[in-house]
Parts: C-alpha cells; sequence; structure tokens
C-alpha cells in the first residue's frame, strides 16, 4: 500500500461498483415486485367473469369501463412473440419469470457482496498501515551501496567456483530477487562439497584422535563453521592438527575463503550476512579449537593446551619457508591455531602459549587486551623478537630511541606479528586478510593504548619501568587476564603506576603513538592500506598512508576506528582520542570479529 | 530537418486516424454483440415459454401494430431459427472483433513507436534551437 493515490483511486472503483450493484439489484427488485403483482392478479382474475374497472385511456385519462374474458391472457413471450394463454398458464408463465429475475437479482447480490469485501479488505489494509504506520520500507541502491560491498565480490552460491561469482548484495542494500534455480544448484553443490569435507574431517579427526592421548578440548567459542565449507587439500596444514574447521577454511578455495572473510568481516551484519547467505543452514564461526594437546599450566589457573611438537613443526616449517630475517612486518598465520601461537607469552625466554585468545580476556580486547597490553608485551615481545630469527627485528632496530619507542616498537612488533605472535614474527599481510587483521591489531593496539585507561597505563608504566622482568612478569600476568583488568594483573607486576595516572600516561602514549606509531606501523599499515580493507570504504584506506607522513591522530584513530568498526569506516571511536568507554567496547567485540575473521581466514 | 519533422508529424496524424477507426470499429462490433446477446437470451426464452404452451394456445406475432395468429409450431420453428440465426451472428462478430484488435494492437504499436521518433526529433530541434 505503497501508494495513498492508487488506494484511493482503488476505493473509488469499488465504490462505483457496488453502487452499480446495487442499482441493478433494486431494479430487479422492483422488477420482481411487479411480478408477484401480476401473479397474484392473475391467480383472482378468473374468480369472477367480468369486472368492472376505469380503464385507462392513454396516459391521461379513464373510462369507466368492464373485464369481461378474464381468463385469457396475451401474454408477451418476448421478441415480438405473443402467446394467448389462460389466466393459469400466464400465471406460470410469470412464476417463471419471476424465478428468473430472482436469479439475477441473486447473481447481482453475490457480485455486490464479493465486492464490498474486496473494498472492505482494501480500505481495511490502508486503515491498517496508517495505524501501525506501516511503511512500505524501500531501499534503492545507490552508487555508495555499490561501492560499499566487499572489495571482492562475495561468492554467493558455490564453494567452489575460483571466478568471482555475482556479488552479493550487503545487508545495507536491498535484497535483490535472486534467481532461485540458481541458488538451487548452487545450494546443491555446497552441500555436496560440505559433505566431502565433513568425511575428510571426520578422516583427520581419526588421525589425531591416534595422535594424541587428550581429547580435543576447546576452551574457545565454538562455532561449527557451517560444515567446513572449505574445499580439500589446499595449503594449510600439513601439521594435522587443529581444528578441523580452520583447516578446511585455510584448505578452502579462494572463493570460499573470500566467502567467509567477507561473512567474517561483516561486523555488524556477522551472523546475518551468514545466514543470509546461507540459507537455512546456520553458519556460525568459530575460533580456533585449540589443538588437542597437552594441557600446560600458564601459571594463572588456566591451561593451555599447547602441542610442543606441533609448535616445533610449525617453527620448523616457517623457518623453512621464511629463512632468515625479517620479514619486514610479514608474517604467516597459517591457521587460526597460529595465533595462538603469536599470542604466547614470553615467560622467561620460553614460549608458552596462551590461553585461547578469546577466553583469555573476556573480551575487551580478545586480540588486545593482554598481548597487546602492549607494555608488558612491549619489553617481551621485543626480547622475544630480538630473540627470534625472524620478525620484528626490524622494528627493533627502528625503534629504540626511547621508552616510547620501545613500547610502540614492541607494539608494532607484536602487532606486527599479526597480534603478538612473540615466536615467529613472520607476517604475511598478503595473506587473505591477514593485513588486515594486522592492521586492524594494530588499530586494536592504539585503541587499547588511546582508548584503554588501564592499557594505557599499564603500557606507561611498564615502559617507565622498562622493566623486562615486570613485562615478562606482565605477561605472565597477562595471559590469565580476563579482560580489561589489565590494571590488575599489570599493577600486580608492575610497580608504582597507579591508574589514576592514566590520564596523562594515555596522553603520553597516544603523543607516542603519534609519533611513532606512523614510522612503524608504515609496514604494516602500508600492507593494510594497499590490500582494500574488506567492506571498508576508501577513506579509511586513505588516512593510513597519509598519517605515516603526518603526525596527525590519524592512524591511531583510522586503525583504531577501522579495528573497532570491525571493518574500516568511522573514526569517530577512538578518533577523538578521548579514552571514553566506549572503546573498549568496540575493540573488544571487533577483536573477536578479528579473531573469527582469522579464523575463517584460513 | 523541418521537413522531417512534418513529415513525421503527418504520419503521425496519419496512424493516429487510423487507429482511431479501428478503435470505433471495435466499439461497435462489441456493441453488437450485446445486442445479440441480449436477443438470444430473450428468444431462449421465447422457446422455452413455447414449449410449455400446447395447441389450445394462439400464438401471435407482432409485426407493427399488427398481431397476427401464428402456429404453435410455426411460431417453434421460427423462433429456433432465429436463435441459430443470432448464435451465428455472435460468433461472426466475436471473430471480427478479434481481428479488430489485433489490427488496433499494430496500429498502437506503430503509434507508439511514431511517438518516440516524433519526440526524438522534437528533442533534437529543441536542442538545436
Amino acid at each position: 500500500m505503497g501508494d495513498p493515490g492508487s488506494v484511493q483511486r482503488l476505493q473509488d472503483e469499488h465504490t462505483k461498483v457496488v453502487s452499480d450493484c446495487r442499482a441493478k439489484i433494486q431494479h430487479w427488485e422492483k422488477v420482481r415486485m411487479d411480478y408477484s403483482v401480476l401473479r397474484d392478479r392473475l391467480s383472482t382474475l378468473p374468480d369472477r367473469l367480468h369486472y368492472s374497472i376505469m380503464v385507462p385511456m392513454g396516459p391521461l385519462a379513464f373510462m369507466p369501463g368492464h373485464l369481461i374474458k378474464t381468463n385469457e391472457v396475451t401474454v408477451l413471450l418476448g421478441d415480438n412473440w405473443f402467446a394467448s394463454l389462460s389466466a393459469k398458464q400466464a400465471e406460470g408463465i410469470a412464476e417463471h419469470r419471476m424465478q428468473h429475475v430472482q436469479k439475477t437479482i441473486d447473481d447481482l447480490g453475490r457480485a455486490q457482496g464479493s465486492i464490498e469485501s474486496r473494498q472492505r479488505f482494501t480500505s481495511e489494509l490502508a486503515g491498517l498501515d496508517k495505524e501501525r504506520g506501516n511503511m512500505e520500507i524501500r531501499e534503492e541502491l545507490t552508487e555508495r551501496d555499490e561501492q560499499r560491498k566487499k572489495g571482492k565480490p562475495r561468492v554467493a552460491h558455490s564453494p567452489h567456483s575460483g571466478s568471482p561469482a555475482p556479488p552479493r548484495e550487503t545487508p545495507a542494500a536491498p535484497p535483490g530477487p535472486r534467481h532461485q534455480q540458481e541458488d538451487a544448484e548452487e545450494l546443491n553443490r555446497i552441500w555436496a562439497r560440505l559433505d566431502e569435507l565433513e568425511r575428510e574431517e571426520e578422516a583427520m579427526d581419526e588421525v589425531y584422535r591416534a595422535e594424541d592421548s587428550n581429547p580435543a578440548d576447546d576452551d574457545v567459542v565454538d562455532g561449527d563453521i557451517a560444515d567446513d565449507n572449505a574445499g580439500g587439500g589446499g595449503d594449510i596444514l600439513e601439521d594435522s592438527e587443529s581444528n578441523q574447521i580452520h583447516r578446511h577454511l585455510s584448505v578452502t578455495t579462494k572463493s570460499s575463503k573470500e566467502e567467509w572473510e567477507e561473512a567474517a568481516l561483516d561486523g555488524e551484519g556477522l551472523g546475518e550476512d551468514v545466514t543470509e547467505w546461507e540459507g537455512t543452514p546456520t553458519i556460525r564461526f568459530s575460533h580456533t579449537t585449540e589443538p588437542k594437546k597437552v594441557r600446560i599450566d600458564t601459571g594463572r589457573n588456566t591451561t593451555l593446551k599447547f602441542s610442543e611438537r606441533r609448535e616445533q613443526q610449525q617453527q620448523q616449517h616457517r623457518r623453512r619457508r621464511h629463512s632468515g630475517g625479517s620479514n619486514g612486518g610479514t608474517t604467516t598465520l597459517r591457521s587460526p591455531a597460529d595465533i595462538y601461537r603469536w599470542f604466547v607469552d614470553v615467560a622467561s625466554g620460553h614460549r608458552r602459549p596462551r590461553k585461547s585468545i578469546l577466553k583469555s580476556r573476556s573480551h575487551e580486547d580478545g586480540l588486545g587486551s593482554d598481548e597487546f597490553s602492549y607494555g608488558s608485551h612491549g619489553g617481551s615481545s621485543s626480547n622475544s623478537y630480538s630473540g627470534s630469527s625472524n620478525g620484528s627485528s626490524s622494528y627493533n632496530g627502528s625503534s629504540n630511541g626511547s621508552i616510547s619507542d620501545s613500547i610502540i616498537s614492541a607494539i608494532i612488533a607484536g602487532s606486527g606479528g599479526g597480534g603478538g605472535c612473540a615466536g615467529d614474527g613472520v607476517f604475511h599481510p598478503s595473506e587473505e586478510g591477514d593485513g588486515d587483521t594486522a592492521g586492524d591489531i594494530i588499530g586494536n593496539i592504539v585503541g587499547m593504548i588511546t582508548g584503554n585507561n588501564n592499557v594505557t597505563s599499564d603500557v606507561t608504566s611498564s615502559s617507565n619501568n622498562n622493566n623486562i622482568d615486570s613485562t615478562t612478569a606482565n605477561s605472565a600476568a597477562t595471559n590469565s587476564t580476563t579482560n580489561n583488568n589489565n590494571n590488575s594483573t599489570c599493577e600486580s607486576s608492575i610497580t608504582s603506576r597507579s591508574p589514576t595516572t592514566t590520564d596523562n600516561s594515555s596522553e603520553e602514549v597516544e603523543e607516542m603513538s603519534r609519533c611513532q606509531l606512523p614510522d612503524a606501523f608504515s609496514g604494516v599499515v602500508s600492507e593494510r592500506s594497499a590490500r582494500p580493507s574488506r567492506g571498508a570504504p576508501p577513506s579509511p584506506g586513505a588516512p593510513p598512508p597519509p598519517s605515516r607522513g603526518a603526525p596527525p591522530p590519524s592512524p591511531p584513530p583510522t586503525a583504531t576506528a577501522r579495528h573497532d568498526d570491525g571493518r574500516g569506516g568511522g573514526a569517530e571511536a577512538v578518533g577523538d582520542g578521548s579514552h571514553s568507554g566506549e572503546p573498549p567496547a568496540p575493540p573488544r567485540r571487533v577483536s573477536k570479529f578479528k579473531a573469527e575473521r582469522l579464523a575463517s581466514m584460513r | 530537418m523541418a521537413g522531417a519533422e512534418a513529415a513525421l508529424q503527418k504520419k503521425l496524424k496519419a496512424e493516429l486516424e487510423r487507429y482511431q477507426g479501428l478503435q470505433k470499429e471495435l466499439s461497435k462490433c462489441v456493441a453488437s454483440r450485446q445486442k445479440l446477446e441480449a436477443q438470444l437470451t430473450e428468444n431462449t426464452i421465447v422457446k422455452e415459454e413455447l414449449d410449455l404452451l400446447d395447441d389450445s394456445n394462439a400464438v401471435f406475432k407482432l409485426m407493427g401494430p399488427v398481431l397476427v395468429k401464428q402456429d404453435l409450431t410455426e411460431a417453434k420453428s421460427t423462433v429456433g431459427k432465429r436463435l441459430e440465426y443470432i448464435t451465428g451472428e455472435i460468433k461472426r462478430c466475436e471473430s471480427q472483433m478479434k481481428e479488430l484488435e489485433r489490427r488496433s494492437d499494430q496500429e498502437r504499436e506503430a503509434l507508439a513507436k511514431l511517438q518516440q521518433d516524433f519526440q526524438k526529433a522534437q528533442l533534437k530541434a529543441a536542442a538545436r534551437t
């Protein structure tokens, strides 16, 4: 009922038809009445031989006369045909006609009734709309919507097609008509593939179980990606551990990877997008399910499943692949589990795996809070990095001028590790979404720095202390932290600094970040900006490059904002440099998404 | 270009007239069809009534101001024939109507096209001037 004019017209038409019907019915009713009178007259007419009547002469005069042959009636049969009939026969005819008329009346009545009901319905509908304020929501696809679509066209239907499928509409855009058949076919294909993958998965499961004594345990938020949308084979996991899902994901063909990325990247419409895409089956995103291996006590009431062997394997693998030097900010995150490796803390030089990223800190900054309690990480990571063969040596080399430098570099290194992989620091932003991930992580970091008082306090305090021990202890502490209680944990390890100094420290940090980040970030940020941030409008991409040269708070806000939004866009969250309560929330949320995305990315 | 426009205009007018002519014929056909339908019903009723009568009743036919006595059987056959005639007429009229409709559709399309051309020419003229 979007068009009031048309509604009105419809109602008008209805009214007209109804009145027509009513008029006709009236006419026929009169006729019927006439006939019934006639019938009565005919029935009584033969009672007498003749009647004296007033005979009408013309239209204006009457004359007394007699009605004599009362039984003979000449009846017009129709079409200029007459018949002389007896009164009774005439009566019969009259009756006959009356029935005919009655039938007509009934038909008209029914027609009228239907029209009336239609009319009523129309008016009800119109009224309903007005009452409830129902409005037809229509959103036209604009250019901007076109742009808002992810950089890569999402493969809507087929997980196998290497070529970009017709781009899906984002949730913002009105769902256009999909070709049902297309959908059905592709859906079938997808299902077939999923079945395949499921079987593969089960096979791998067997392998896992054979390998390890400990049963798999997910201390992560578990979602099943709706059935292992990944294709078989692929680059991942010769380390057959990990999340089957992630393995599958990593193994996935490009297109499905895209899908997953897309889906994962979608901040707001995350679940909806996915389910929208999937149709019936639900797609849930899973984080890395911890490799079901050894439980390690990380010293804080947590146990982490961590497989030394796997670590070694991966390290070897990585070293093989990325032999020597730092990759200038490239890290290999081949599977979501790799994230865990990055998120390890360095405790006394020994890399200790962390608890699941997501669970570690309840959620403020999934990726962010602990590792990215950069202060803690800073020293340790820098140490570890310098110790490690890859990675952050470049960062370390670059900064180191001051405490802030070290912190930032550490942070960067941590972030360059794609989230703080202390060990590798090999970061391939070129990997799907990795760049974004790193960038987001960095953003997160920055957000943490600027936004989170607690963290900043940590950072500054730790920086001030420049105490590796404290940081390492802090890292140990941060391992277990639940959320932004970095404050508490860090304070436990770090001395003096009180939260009250956070403002200053945060400013300080901001300053530092502002100064330092551009340089340090350059590698990562450039990576990030180089890649069209998925779904991010071009504008956020713009700030990072200029920020490189410019001190304005653009990089932190941008990165943070990007992070905050989960995808890019609105630089408002931390852009104002305020330490509002807001930043903690978005980063957390975003980081979770990031983790998911990382997970899905594989 | 003015000449082309004028030619277009003329053509448009001609087409329009033709289309209107077709429409008129169509409406005529429709009207006659309606009349025939009414006659059909009427004669059906007459036939029914006549069937109800027997020979004792006199049947008359009105011809002008005169009521002419008719034989019942004769009347029945006459009415029957008339009925058949009417149905035939209706059929013919229907086919004629279809044909007219088809032609009018064609005309309509041609007209639309011509209109478009004309508008384009007008636009061009407007652009030029």
